[in-house]
């Protein structure tokens, strides 16, 4: 069988494919949304027969993951970190639903603030105790195995939980490494088809019990927890059939164990820094040191006999994990790590021990440093501390913010932004920001916004990141505390991306504007998750390739038509709307001004040019907005009060075919397409002259 | 082996208020906006579409921060004097690995 060179992200998802998954809701979140685009160059190009779903949010996605396992189709989902949080609670209920024919693929990142793109298990580790079954890979070639046996495990009618495949970002998400790709064969005969206990069906109709009484309800939680605990027997005996099929075994399935005979101290770890630490307990043994290793390959269920059973030969366990637990006895896996030996006759020591957090790099170093200091306290009957954190922290706090120099309040925006060269985003950042003044506070989303510099490196007025799905809300509450601490004329402005705003955000959105919050609210529009490489959103353009809307040998392009953002804030009956575009500046300006002339809530919604992602060179960001305009795809207008108002006007219309042939991401379309786009942007620019009309006639 | 350390001072929840730049984005420049004083009106349309503040208009005629430049090129496509040329970068001084 030949290797194959890929990232760690393309090996997981020929996992997903070579499993013959029917359902895949998707989400993107960096460092995971390779994976799913991955997935959609497979459905589009038609080598996956899968239904694929782009989803609008986390939240959303994890419904529609259940719902779709909730048929008996085979589903696959994915996220991390903050996305991880955001489909939380759908995430909690899946065990309990007994989907064993869900995977999820946990792309391990830092979680919360502060936050990082790199590795970090404070993702996963926050739903420890729901009943998924969470096996991590440490590799490229185990994290695909792994998600063919996943669903193996999970859908056993002995287990029946959803499988979690931790995978670190970064280290395996793109890296490359060379992989084995199992013959499709072989996995069929691997895995069968699913064989479901109920489903959702108008021919058979059931429902599954989510409230009932209370011994009822505990019942089934005990149930969880017991298949649970079978699952450590499947995970062995999937881990000697995937053997004997394809060659390859990871431990015993729960563990994988290292050097551990004759060693005085095993480290422990979890994901791809076992890499590192096996070459450390190399290192050492070279030196005479007797050390060994013991890689937790299953989380959930623990592997605790097999703890037990290392200990009994051991004197020190040095347990190493990547995540906190503030305030609390130990680290999170050396909790379990603890509580499987405390009740032996004899215990080992057990240091725990913090590190890698937010992606700090643990080398084989590093890691030998913790073995020798495991093997000191050997010798001194011993750990000092229960708990230490590595590298080796100093930090002292200070509680004093010096105000901000009057010569830096000169500038609303400062360059040395990672924004990409043409970006629209920072053109529009500055120029609404001149407007408002200095005395407004800027709220950012996560995004290209949010990461790319916002208030912390960039804007000079100060404020706050909001989330994705909660911009709006984040300004909301700022308002109201300025309000109450009676800073009442400050202007609170929320710059949010289309995605941010319009999928995940529209709920927070549309909650302002319904309670006519004195806020502004701006979308910077690139027309998709520019941030994460180009995802397509709810504003991406009708037919326009996106990495989620791949141009195939099947299906080419995004097939659904663009949200119409500024009438559907607009229908709010909010005092305010308008659309701007970055190459109308003065335009904009004076739309800005406007907005922030009215009490109440403000909705401007601005075109954003992307060289990168709608593909054209840099130096032609204005020159593309403008033909938008002039093409009469994007119309500039307000509403004000209700009444509609066009500002620009084109003298004449430039072909749509101008403005679209301009793009990369519009190169695959057909002549057909073509003419019916100029058709659609005639009719709907017509439709906006008759609200303009009706709107200012007295009726 | 050396042991690691982290050591800093912080403001809980790293407040902050002085703007720090990311990078000097100055190094990401393969071409280089020159601005031909001649024919520089000092119109300001550079300025106004500049995505990254790094062409201003002093004293009536446009001046680039190559700090910061991400050489992006919008100030010489929409300049409608063709006051501003992109040219290629070149490193001056090189130490072998230049152009």
């Amino acid at each position: 069988m030949a290797l194959k060179a890929m990232t760690g992200n393309k090996a997981f998802a020929h996992g997903v494919r070579l499993s013959r998954v029917q359902v895949i809701a998707s989400y993107p979140i960096t460092p995971q949304t390779t994976l799913v685009e991955y997935l959609a160059d497979f459905v589009n190009d038609g080598d996956l027969d899968a239904e694929y779903i782009r989803s609008e949010g986390e939240h959303g996605m994890m419904a529609q993951a259940i719902g779709a396992a909730q048929t008996g189709a085979r589903t696959f989902t994915s996220t991390c970190s903050a996305g991880f949080a955001y489909g939380f609670q759908g995430i909690v209920s899946v065990p309990g639903l007994r989907l064993g024919n869900l995977m999820l693929a946990n792309i391990n990142r830092p979680l919360g603030a502060p936050g990082g793109l790199q590795a970090d298990h404070s993702d996963g580790l926050t739903a420890r105790d729901w009943g998924w079954v969470y096996l991590y890979g440490e590799h490229h070639q185990e994290v695909l195995d792994t998600a063919i046996q996943a669903y193996r495990i999970g859908e056993d009618h002995r287990v029946l939980l959803p499988t979690m495949v931790g995978a670190e970002g970064y280290y395996i998400s793109y890296t490359t490494d060379l992989v084995e790709l199992p013959e499709q064969e072989q996995v069929d005969e691997f895995l069968p088809p699913f064989d479901p206990v109920g489903v959702i069906d108008a021919d058979n109709p059931m429902s599954p019990t989510v409230f009932g009484t209370t011994e009822q309800m505990m019942g089934m939680k005990y149930a969880v927890h017991q298949a649970s605990l079978r699952a450590k027997e499947l995970i062995k005996e999937v881990n000697v059939e995937f053997g004997e099929t394809f060659g390859r075994t990871y431990g015993n399935g729960l563990v994988e164990e290292y050097k551990v005979e004759g060693a005085d101290i095993v480290l422990v770890t979890m994901g791809s820094f076992t890499g590192n630490a096996r070459k450390a307990v190399d290192d050492l043994r070279k030196d005479g040191k007797r050390v060994g290793l013991v890689k937790i390959r299953s989380f959930r269920p623990f592997p605790t006999e097999d703890f037990q059973r290392i200990a009994e030969d051991t004197s020190a366990f040095v347990v190493v994990s990547r995540h906190d637990s503030a305030g609390g006895a130990g680290a999170p896996v050396g909790y379990d790590v603890k509580s499987a030996l405390y009740n032996m006759d004899e215990r080992p020591f057990i240091q725990d021990i913090v590190s890698g957090i937010c992606g700090v790099e643990i080398s084989s170093d590093d890691f030998a440093i913790l073995a020798e200091r495991g093997l000191k306290a050997v010798e001194h009957g011993g750990f000092k501390e229960d708990l230490v954190w590595y590298p080796n922290m100093r930090i002292t706090e200070r509680f004093d913010v010096p105000p901000m120099p009057e010569e830096v309040k000169k500038n609303f925006v400062y360059p040395g932004t990672g924004a990409c060269q043409g970006c629209g985003m920072t053109l529009i950042w500055k120029t609404v920001m001149e407007t408002a003044g200095r005395d407004s506070v800027y709220v950012s989303t996560s995004g290209c916004g949010g990461w790319s510099g916002a208030h912390t490196m960039c804007i000079g007025t100060g404020g706050s990141g909001g989330n994705l799905p909660g911009g709006a809300a984040t300004a909301v509450g700022i308002k109201r505390g300025l309000v109450k601490l009676g800073k009442t004329s400050t202007n609170v402005v929320l710059g949010s991306g289309d995605g941010s705003f319009g999928d995940m955000g529209f709920m927070a959105a549309s909650g302002a504007a319904e309670r006519n919050e004195d806020i502004l609210m701006f979308v910077y529009d690139n027309q998709a998750y520019m941030n994460t490489g180009m995802q397509r959103s709810g504003a991406t353009p009708h037919l326009a390739w996106t990495t989620t809307t791949p141009v195939g040998k099947v299906v080419r392009g995004k097939q659904a038509p663009t949200k119409p953002l500024p009438l559907i804030m607009a229908a709010h009956g909010i005092p305010y709307v308008a659309t701007a575009s970055a190459a109308y500046i003065p335009d904009l300006k004076r739309k800005i001004k406007k907005a922030l002339s009215i009490k109440g809530c403000k909705y401007v919604h601005i075109y954003s040019p992307c060289p990168t992602g709608h593909r054209y060179p840099p130096e032609k960001a204005i020159e593309v907005s403008r033909l938008a305009v002039q093409s009469g795809m994007w119309p500039l207008y307000e509403v004000e009060n209700g009444a509609y108002r066009i500002t620009v006007r084109p003298k004449e219309f430039k072909p749509v075919s101008e403005y679209l042939g301009a793009q990369g991401r519009f190169r695959h379309l057909t002549e057909d397409q073509l003419e019916k786009l100029q058709e659609t942007t005639q009719e709907e620019y017509h439709h906006l002259e008759l609200l303009e009309k009706i709107t200012n006639e007295d009726l | 082996m050396k042991e690691k350390e982290i050591n800093m001072e912080l403001v809980p929840g790293g407040w902050v208020s002085t703007p720090r730049p990311a990078q000097k984005t100055g190094t990401w420049r393969t071409l280089r906006p020159v601005v031909d004083v001649e024919k520089c009106i000092g119109c300001g349309i550079c300025e106004s579409f500049c995505p990254e503040t790094t062409i201003k208009v002093v004293d009536g005629k446009a001046e680039v921060d190559y700090e910061y430049c991400k050489g992006c090129g919008v100030c010489a496509n929409e300049c409608t004097s063709q006051a501003i040329a992109m040219e290629l970068e070149v490193e001056e001084e090189s130490e072998g690995g230049g152009y």
